[in-house]
């Protein structure tokens, strides 16, 4: 609009107003007249022609104020119709006498001119009031278009007078022959087009202005209001546009933009109406002055020039924006983008229709494509179609495919099963899900290769079907270039890009909802086919990645879980490996430091059957449900899609964790398997999960990856089978061999299988890190679970092809070990029975033993008789090479006597049968069964050791045990001198299994025997607070819970000691040998590269550490921030 | 190279700046062994240290260069002193031997003035059974006997039996302590 000058002081300047200046921002664009001057009509020679108007001009739109004090401030009184002929005229008194030839032209002139002069419309007010009142001003102008009609008619009665103008217009024509002294002349067309284009300016222009101005203030306002009244004056549009903008308010953005569109068009239709008759009674006249017929060229011409007019000035304004919300509505309804919950108001369910295929017969976009058609031709018409409507058209075109592809396939990810596409195309409602089985009917008469998904094949349908067809008639409508095969092509291929791009967006959900989603990945396998859609994918994933899985919130099985599914998504995806290859970095690089990833892995790997089985229940029981509750509603996918959000949120919010019980759960295996470590290895083994109920089953089920156990055995067979892989890149009869990925490295190789299990080690870090805690692990349940190693020899096995031999050699010594114990328990035994046997079984130095009390030896603390019979009822003992087991320290405490007299007695079997071999017990790491006779019941325990001499400690002195045993842990302290902590721990141990109770927390804590089970709520002796004591039990409890992990913390700061020692060595050798003075850096990256194993110490711990070297002398801090060590002084 | 292995798994933000350093490596896997057996020796040396002796690899993060101190033994004229010494390592370590060097001068019958050791286990006696602590025992050893049989430094061999307390003197003379790095 800005381009638009429109000579300011609109009435006192109008003698001197110069077209020019009123299109000087056009110029190139309607160079055809642009440059021409003519003066007004009757304007005498002599006048000024070029009026200063530059220095006088104002934007009439920007400051309709202004140019309207202007005018009422002009003191020139001015006529009212300043195109009326004759007006300001003052014939002859500017030319020489006797020039009769320029009069009679001019006088011609005249009349010709006041005939087809445009009507100032709107004439009385002020020109701003075609803005403030749209309405007012299109009345007027009809009013205005109707006023040549009427004079029509007049002039068709008065025929003088048309004959006359006839004549007059020859003359003009023909004065070149007739008037040859008339000098000045005139082209009478040029002089109407410019006419026109003043007009336009002056008048249309405004009130197209102004009708846009209201719309977007409508929008504005009616924003948030008008929601619930879609629609429904959707019918009524038309009426709405004739009778003006009255009912915009209460109308919807549609509707309203289609009045200011379709009110827009008729302003036009009728400036153009009467800008044609002028013209054609101009070039009539003409014609029959010059007999000839070759004038209709110029017509042509002028409607192109109006035309660009008129898209010119349209542009500008908001009438383009109005026009674009009704294509995109109308365009949105016929290709099924809107979705059919507007006319199937009453079925509306809470999230409307997804986006589906519509029929070809729905009576709603047969409504609208005619409305569509209607509209567009009305538009080319009044020649609102030019290159802007098509820029137009196509980024509604555009935004509707990506609307299309988001609202139909955003979370459809089932297989390409047909009849599975039914159910989830249904996701919304039934009559969606019934066009979408339709559509599919209709096109899937040929045979659909397997790699096509049921979704690309959808869209490629619709993309030909309607989208392409839309394009093609809207094209033809307004005579563009129609479109091509290569062009519907093209759009496919566009369209397939937008399904990649959601695809990849989605593909984190995809992960996670694996194996379900496999159909959403077979689009993403058809759709991924350049490098830059590989890269987007591998960059969007990766951020995904960081965003909802790598953080604290997720625990490191969680996150390992997901690896797997990422890896077998990525292999379906992508058979090469190049693509998790390249997301995969970032996920690794997290999972070293999370310090219990190989620990998850290692015992997922060594999972029992049991688990798998128990695993795949809850598994079943969790379908079972979601089928459940997918047949008692029609929604089923959709709710489907609901959880998978609250899953996903879970993720991606790590403070709440109390709003999903998933994320809660999850945090727990880190703390019990820390705890399993930490603590003694001989806790008592959960029973198999398949026993304990779903609800055990499950936790039970988040605590362990069973699926690496499931794997491992898969793979196991898989690989037996397919022993001949290696060759593969050279066999010839491969019908399904595929080159290399594009983006794959220089050194790359393709990889036979998915490997999860390989992947995920490798993902772990360097390989002995992983065997070392595999060892550690396998040592744990060695010493734990003393029937069967079968699954540990598997998983060692499969390990062994991986890793070589020698790397787990150490597992071997140790399954030989136990092996070994077994039957050199039974030698011993025979031998204690018979004579010595000795014999040389060559083995390790040094060994340790831990005792295997099992069998019904043990404390009994009513029977103070301990049968002599115990010895062969089964002491073992498990001889353990020292050099490849996992270092054990050594608790102290005394046994019981019965049990030292076994162990002496095992220990001197022992040295018997192997001369030169000492035994080192390890009292702490065995088992023992209890049977404790009580005064009304006996129980059977099977514990740990220590649990078991605490127990031993209650045992009756004497038979006339009136008043039960009672201890407190200080006492036990110094009978036992086993660790506080310890017998704290295995005292509540014993509570819990109500066999003590404790009466007492004086002295760490009193226990006394629970004789009688009638007994616990009875308070004893004279106690009288034992009615609180049996209340604080509960909280006793959850100590007792806490108990074992203490010592496990005090465990491990002996071996941190241990570590720290070390190090302290080693920054001693470097400072000493190195160099003099280093820094902390330096010293963080020497012992990063020296110490074996890797430096476990964050760059904080090991500056506390350095810390202390300093508070104790032995470091001192010299400039820079160095560290150096303190000399010794005897050695200078 | 094994030790960068190990480095992935310390801490995030600890990896060293010189990972590049030994890329060099002609054979990778001579190298891998010889720096392998090397982070092992310094392993044993820390976890069970000699008195007296000490080596850690040199400041730049290269397992192939030691730096080593033997403290001088007491009853021997280097008592009280810190000798210094460099030990570079061939990249077929343990085959074939290191090369030992004196940085701090010592004035000794088998070690000349530019700090070369005439010790027969670092030349035709050498195995791969030797270590780096055994080669520094051997030499704290070699203060206090040398073998005067085959002197590098002839003056010091003949004073060391004629003469012990101008031994000694031309000990304390030629010693300087080499602080600056």
């Amino acid at each position: 609009m800005a381009g638009l000058v429109v000579a300011s002081a609109w009435r006192e300047q109008r003698r001197k107003r110069v077209f020019q200046s009123v299109f000087s921002g056009e110029a190139t664009s309607t160079a055809t007249v642009a440059g021409v001057q003519y003066p007004d009509p009757g304007q005498g020679l002599g006048g000024s022609i070029l009026g200063s108007a530059a220095g006088h001009s104002v934007d009439p739109y920007l400051a309709p104020s202004s140019s309207a004090t202007l005018g009422h401030s002009s003191p020139e009184p001015q006529p009212p119709h300043p195109y009326a002929p004759g007006n300001e005229y003052a014939p002859g008194n500017e030319y020489a006498p006797g020039n009769e030839h320029q009069r009679a032209y001019d006088q011609a002139w005249e009349v010709v001119t006041s005939r087809v002069a445009l009507p100032a419309s709107a004439a009385g007010p002020a020109p701003g009031a075609g803005e403030s009142s749209p309405g007012l001003s299109l009345e007027s102008l009809t009013a205005a278009q109707e006023q040549p009609q009427s004079r029509h008619r007049r002039n068709q009665k008065v025929d003088e007078e048309r004959e006359q103008f006839l004549q007059c217009l020859s003359l003009l024509e023909s004065a070149e022959a007739v008037l040859p002294e008339a000098r000045e002349r005139r082209d009478v067309i040029g002089w109407y087009v410019s006419q026109v284009r003043a007009h336009f300016a002056m008048w249309v222009v405004p009130l197209l202005a102004g009708r846009s101005d209201t719309a977007a203030a409508g929008t504005l306002a009616a924003q948030g209001v008008t929601h619930r009244r879609h629609q429904r004056n959707k019918h009524s549009v038309d009426s709405t546009a004739a009778g003006g903008g009255r009912e915009w308010s209460g109308g919807s953005q549609y509707d309203r933009h289609m009045a200011v569109v379709m009110s827009t068009i008729e302003t036009l239709e009728g400036a153009l109406g009467m800008y044609f008759e002028g013209l054609n009674s101009l070039l009539e006249g003409l014609r029959r002055a010059s007999g000839e017929e070759d004038n209709s060229s110029f017509g042509m011409k002028f409607k192109r020039d109006i035309h660009a007019l008129i898209a010119n000035s349209a542009s500008q304004g908001g009438v383009m924006g109005s026009v674009k919300v009704v294509l995109t509505k109308l365009a949105g309804v016929i290709l099924g983008v809107e979705g059919l919950m507007v006319s199937l108001g009453s079925k509306k369910g809470p999230w409307g229709a997804p986006p589906a295929i519509p029929q070809e017969n729905d009576f709603d976009v047969l409504t609208a494509k005619r409305k569509l058609g209607g509209l567009v031709k009305q538009l080319h018409n009044v020649g609102l179609t030019g290159e802007r409507f098509e820029v137009l058209f196509a980024e509604v075109m555009n935004d509707m495919m990506s609307r299309f592809v988001k609202g139909a396939y955003a979370g459809v990810w089932a297989a390409s099963d047909p009849e599975e596409g039914n159910v989830v195309g249904g996701a919304g409602t039934a009559a969606a899900s019934s066009v979408f089985t339709t559509s599919r009917g209709s096109g899937g008469d040929t045979t659909v290769p397997a790699a096509t998904s049921s979704c690309i094949k959808s869209l490629k349908d619709w993309v030909e079907n309607r989208y392409a067809q839309l394009n093609v008639q809207v094209l033809s409508w307004i005579n563009a270039t129609p479109m091509s095969l290569a062009d519907l092509k093209a759009c496919q291929s566009l369209a397939l890009g937008r399904l990649a791009a959601l695809r990849i967006q989605e593909l984190f959900d995809i992960v996670l909802a694996w194996p379900d989603a496999k159909g959403a990945l077979e689009d993403l396998k058809a759709t991924i086919t350049t490098t830059a859609r590989r890269q987007l994918l591998t960059a969007s994933f990766s951020k995904a990645l960081e965003q909802r899985l790598l953080h604290p919130g997720c625990s490191t099985l969680e996150i390992l879980r997901t690896y797997i599914h990422i890896i077998k998504t990525f292999h379906a995806l992508d058979h090469s490996k190049v693509l998790l290859g390249n997301i995969e970095p970032g996920l690794q690089l997290y999972l070293v430091q999370r310090e219990d990833s190989v620990r998850v892995v290692v015992a997922g790997l060594l999972a029992s059957k049991e688990e798998i089985e128990a695993a795949a229940k809850v598994q079943q029981i969790d379908e079972d449900e979601r089928l459940q509750r997918g047949a008692s509603g029609p929604r089923a996918a959709a709710a489907d899609l609901g959880r998978r959000e609250i899953k996903a949120q879970a993720y991606s919010t790590p403070g709440v964790a109390a709003g999903s019980s998933t994320a809660t759960t999850y945090k727990t295996p880190t703390t019990r398997s820390r705890q399993g470590r930490d603590s003694n290895p001989s806790t008592p083994a959960p029973a198999p999960a398949h026993r304990q109920g779903p609800v055990l089953a499950r936790a039970k089920k988040v605590n362990k990856l069973v699926e690496l156990a499931k794997l491992l055995n898969e793979s196991a067979s898989d690989r037996r089978a397919g022993a001949t892989d290696d060759d593969q890149e050279l066999d010839w009869n491969d019908l399904n061999w595929v080159p290399d990925p594009v983006d794959a490295g220089a050194n790359y190789k393709r990889p036979k299988s998915e490997d999860v299990i390989g992947t995920l080690i490798s993902a772990l870090g360097a390989e002995d890190v992983f065997i070392n805690e595999f060892t550690a692990v396998i040592a744990e349940r060695l010493l734990g679970d003393p029937k069967s190693f079968e699954q540990e020899m598997r998983v060692l096995n499969l390990l062994k092809r991986r890793f070589g031999e020698a790397a787990l050699q150490k597992c071997d010594v140790m399954i030989r070990d136990i092996q070994e114990s077994r039957k050199l328990n039974s030698k011993i035994r025979r031998n204690n029975a018979g004579g010595p046997q000795p014999s040389n079984i060559p083995g390790q130095p040094p060994v340790l033993a831990t005792p295997d009390n099992k069998g019904k030896s043990v404390a009994t603390p009513q029977s103070s008789e301990k049968s002599k019979e115990q010895k062969d009822t089964g002491y073992h003992a498990r001889i353990l090479s020292r050099m490849y087991w996992p270092a054990f320290e050594k608790e102290h405490f005394l046994l019981p006597a019965p049990i030292l007299a076994l162990q002496k007695q095992y220990e001197k079997g022992y040295e018997d049968l192997k001369s030169d071999r000492k035994l080192t017990w390890l009292n702490q790491l065995g088992q023992t069964r209890v049977e404790l006779e009580l005064e009304d019941r006996t129980v059977t325990v099977d514990c740990d050791t220590i649990q078991a001499t605490v127990i031993y400690a209650f045992q009756s002195s004497s038979d006339s045990s009136t008043t039960p045993v009672k201890k407190a842990v200080d006492d036990l302290y110094l009978e036992l001198q086993l660790d506080e902590d310890l017998i704290a721990a295995a005292c509540d141990f014993w509570a819990r299994k109500r066999v003590l109770r404790k009466v007492s927390t004086a002295d760490g804590g009193v226990f006394v025997v629970l004789e009688r089970l009638s007994d616990e709520n009875v308070p004893v002796g004279e106690d009288a607070r034992q009615g609180q004591a049996v209340e604080e039990k509960g909280k006793e409890k959850e100590a007792a819970a806490a108990g074992p992990k203490e010592g496990g913390a005090k465990k491990l700061s002996d071996k941190e000691k241990e570590k720290r020692e070390v190090y302290w060595k080693y920054i001693q050798g470097m400072l000493t040998n190195s160099s003099v003075t280093m820094p902390i850096n330096q010293i963080a990256m020497m012992m990063g590269v020296f110490v074996i194993g890797g430096f476990s110490w964050s760059h904080e711990e090991l500056q506390s550490f350095l810390g202390e070297k300093v508070e104790e002398g032995a470091l001192e801090v010299v400039s820079g921030g160095k560290y150096k060590l303190v000399r010794k002084r005897e050695n200078v | 190279m094994s030790y960068m292995d190990d480095t992935q798994n310390s801490a995030p933000g600890s990896l060293p700046a010189s990972k590049a350093a030994t890329g060099a490596a002609t054979s990778k896997k001579v190298n891998e062994n010889a720096t392998k057996r090397l982070q092992n020796e310094l392993m044993q040396m820390m976890t069970s240290p000699a008195p007296g002796i000490s080596a850690f690899p040199s400041a730049d993060g290269n397992l192939l260069f030691w730096r080593a101190t033997i403290e001088g033994p007491e009853d021997t004229p280097y008592a009280g002193l810190n000798l210094k010494l460099s030990f570079e390592f061939p990249a077929n370590y343990p085959y074939t031997p290191p090369t030992v060097l004196f940085i701090t001068p010592i004035y000794h019958p088998n070690v000349d003035f530019s700090g070369r050791i005439c010790l027969d286990i670092l030349k035709d006696k050498w195995t791969p059974a030797y270590n780096t602590q055994t080669v520094l025992l051997s030499l704290q050893s070699l203060l206090g006997e040398p073998n005067n049989a085959s002197p590098l430094n002839g003056e010091a061999a003949e004073l060391w039996d004629k003469d012990p307390a101008l031994f000694k003197t031309k000990v304390m003379d030629r010693h300087k302590d080499i602080e600056e790095d």
